[in-house]
């Protein structure tokens, strides 16, 4: 079957790093932003977190205003009019609100607390038409939205489609993690061979706008794969990673890529991540960039998307920050490496309840 | 753009419920092993229950649509800080309803599109089953009632769930989704608003369903004689 492909007519991330370029090129010089943070916020364990500002949930929230930012670079269009379709994704919208509002009862929390109500807040505040997709499904939702609105490119119902997703963290959120113990006091370092591992939770939102006229960057062959073996594990024996991956294998053929990975810094997710790209992409260098900017959630493919367009247009791919020693295999890079030889990438994102999913990134430069 | 065509092949409703019942819960239970029913919480159940028989199938899309998600699930886990429950954590992530159920059948999915959100979430989870190249859908929805958080009006203030099972064969069909990307503007009759509880009611009475929503063009329910 023939995959159409949906351009990207523009783009842009912020994390505390920076935007897509700043927060590419700390990756790149291998520094990261998470910092050994209080879970609570003003008390508990110190665990690795990327945040703009202290993860307490304030009022007005200092998420909308930080998405402004962000906002300023999507093109002007009559967003959420007919022809122009919003798909918003998150894991967190503005969920830290609901435990302020546990706290405190101040009321104003919930107008921000819930899936409906956040993304009201921002279309309103952002003047786009109250029309929007929202789609979430923990951490692979950008990637879920990307593949709903590729389809409603496709099907007739868009001239360009806006996906926007953002995550913001917030003691819920953090407190959470943290319970199920797997953030913990430690940097992540996605993909080592060793005995403990941690993730890092980060702060960060970005958008897409899709498009069929042609543009440098476009993605394809959207997949997705949902093990539903357990909540929070994966098939033991790998298999749930490798069928994912094979399929965009089979589907992409003999073109030549490299993989932005999931890599939070679990140690068996990580472990059967890498093992599954080495088997399936045997050429392919692997990389994660969660143990720089942290796993930010919901948005992680949006986000990261935005810094493998940014690796190819300066042509050297960020290693797997925060990682150095052994690796689960040695296809996984820790150093930058130069992408002029590959024709594209496979980005990959994972979830609970064992959901993949995985899309062809290339550059039109690079194939044509 | 042409308009494309689901055929329906399967309705099963539950709910409403005000108050559930301990005993109706534990019903709810005995669909599910044991050790699997203990971990659900109660939106799960009835995801479960309206999702009695079917069989999904591995290729299959299965889109969820839901407002508030799993509500008591939610408020335990806010009672549990400053000690959170990695339990009442990991099932208030959306979608976990569905997924619990899935889990607890092993039942692996390719295709999973969860919806949030109220006022168009039913209207985009049924876009979704015309837009996806898979050729059987399932669309599930369902809520849960809470107790603060319903009063609070972050939650809904009944128990129920239903699914549409549709594909692209008309053989046997008893009813017809319709989706018209390009239609310009809203008809006379047309809903603005679809939420997963009015077409739980349109779902229930077999009533024909027309919702216009401006980015996503219109869709219309129809069922056979």
């Amino acid at each position: 079957m023939t995959r159409p492909f949906s351009h990207i007519a523009a783009s842009g991330c912020i994390t505390p790093a920076g935007d897509a370029r700043q927060t590419y090129d700390m990756l790149l010089s291998g520094q990261r932003s998470l910092r050994m943070q209080p879970v609570f916020g003003p008390h508990g364990d110190n665990v690795p977190l990327s945040t703009f500002e202290s993860i307490e949930s304030t009022l007005p929230p200092k998420w909308l205003t930080r998405l402004e930012t962000l906002v300023a670079h999507i093109p002007s269009r009559p967003w959420g009019a007919p022809g122009y379709p919003v798909v918003i994704t998150s894991s967190n919208f503005g969920i830290g609100h609901i435990l302020a509002y546990h706290d405190s009862k101040v009321d104003e929390h919930l107008q921000y607390a819930q899936a409906h109500t956040s993304v009201e807040k921002i279309c309103g505040h952002f003047g786009w038409q109250h029309s929007a997709s929202i789609l979430s499904h923990a951490c692979v939702s950008a990637d879920v939205g990307m593949l709903h609105a590729s389809r409603l490119l496709h099907k007739g119902a868009a001239h360009e489609v806006l996906v926007f997703s953002f995550d913001f963290l917030s003691p819920f959120v953090t407190g959470g993690f943290n319970s199920l113990k797997i953030l913990n006091g430690s940097y992540p370092a996605p993909y080592a061979n060793k005995e403990n591992g941690s993730i890092g939770l980060g702060d960060g939102a970005a958008f897409v706008v899709l498009s069929k006229e042609p543009a440098r960057f476009r993605i394809s062959h959207q997949n997705l794969a949902n093990e539903m073996f357990h909540m929070t594990a994966n098939q033991p024996d790998g298999s749930g990673f490798r069928n994912a991956l094979s399929r965009i294998a089979a589907e992409i053929g003999a073109t030549k890529v490299w993989v932005k990975g999931h890599g939070t810094g679990t140690l068996e997710a990580g472990k059967l991540e890498a093992q599954a790209v080495a088997s399936v992409f045997p050429d392919a260098p692997l990389v994660s960039w969660k143990g720089g900017i942290g796993h930010t959630l919901g948005s992680c493919g949006l986000v990261e998307i935005n810094l493998a367009i940014e690796a190819m247009r300066h042509g050297q791919v960020p290693g797997t920050v925060g990682t150095t020693g052994p690796t689960w295999e040695a296809n996984v890079k820790t150093g930058p490496f130069s992408c002029a030889e590959f024709q594209g990438a496979v980005l990959s994102s994972n979830a609970f309840g064992g959901a993949h999913a995985s899309s062809l990134l290339t550059d039109t430069h690079r194939m044509d | 753009m042409a308009m494309i065509t689901r055929y329906i092949h399967s309705i099963q409703t539950t709910g409403p419920y005000e108050n559930m019942d301990p005993a109706h819960v534990k019903e709810l239970k005995a669909g599910f092993p044991p050790a699997a029913a203990r971990r659900m919480t109660r939106l799960a159940l009835l995801i479960g229950k309206c999702l009695e028989g079917i069989q999904i199938l591995p290729d299959d899309s299965v889109i969820y649509a839901t407002t508030f998600s799993e509500t008591m699930c939610l408020e335990s886990y806010l009672d549990s800080f400053p000690n959170p429950s990695p339990l009442m954590f990991q099932n208030s992530i959306h979608p976990s309803g569905l997924e619990q159920v899935l889990i607890a059948r092993q039942q692996p999915i390719s295709e999973f599109l969860p919806f949030a959100g109220r006022r168009h979430v039913m209207h985009a989870a049924l876009t979704a089953a015309c837009t996806t190249d898979k050729t059987r859908q399932w669309i599930i929805a369902s809520e849960e009632q809470g107790t603060w958080l319903t009063e609070k009006g972050c939650g809904s203030p009944t128990d129920f769930a239903f699914h549409i099972g549709a594909s692209d064969d008309p053989q046997g069909a008893i009813g017809r989704i319709i989706w018209d990307p390009s239609a310009p503007e809203a008809g006379p009759d047309d809903l603005l608003s679809l939420s997963t509880f009015t077409l739980f009611q349109h779902v229930s009475t077999r009533h024909t369903v027309a919702s216009y929503c401006d980015s996503l063009g219109r869709i219309l329910i129809e069922w056979n004689p």
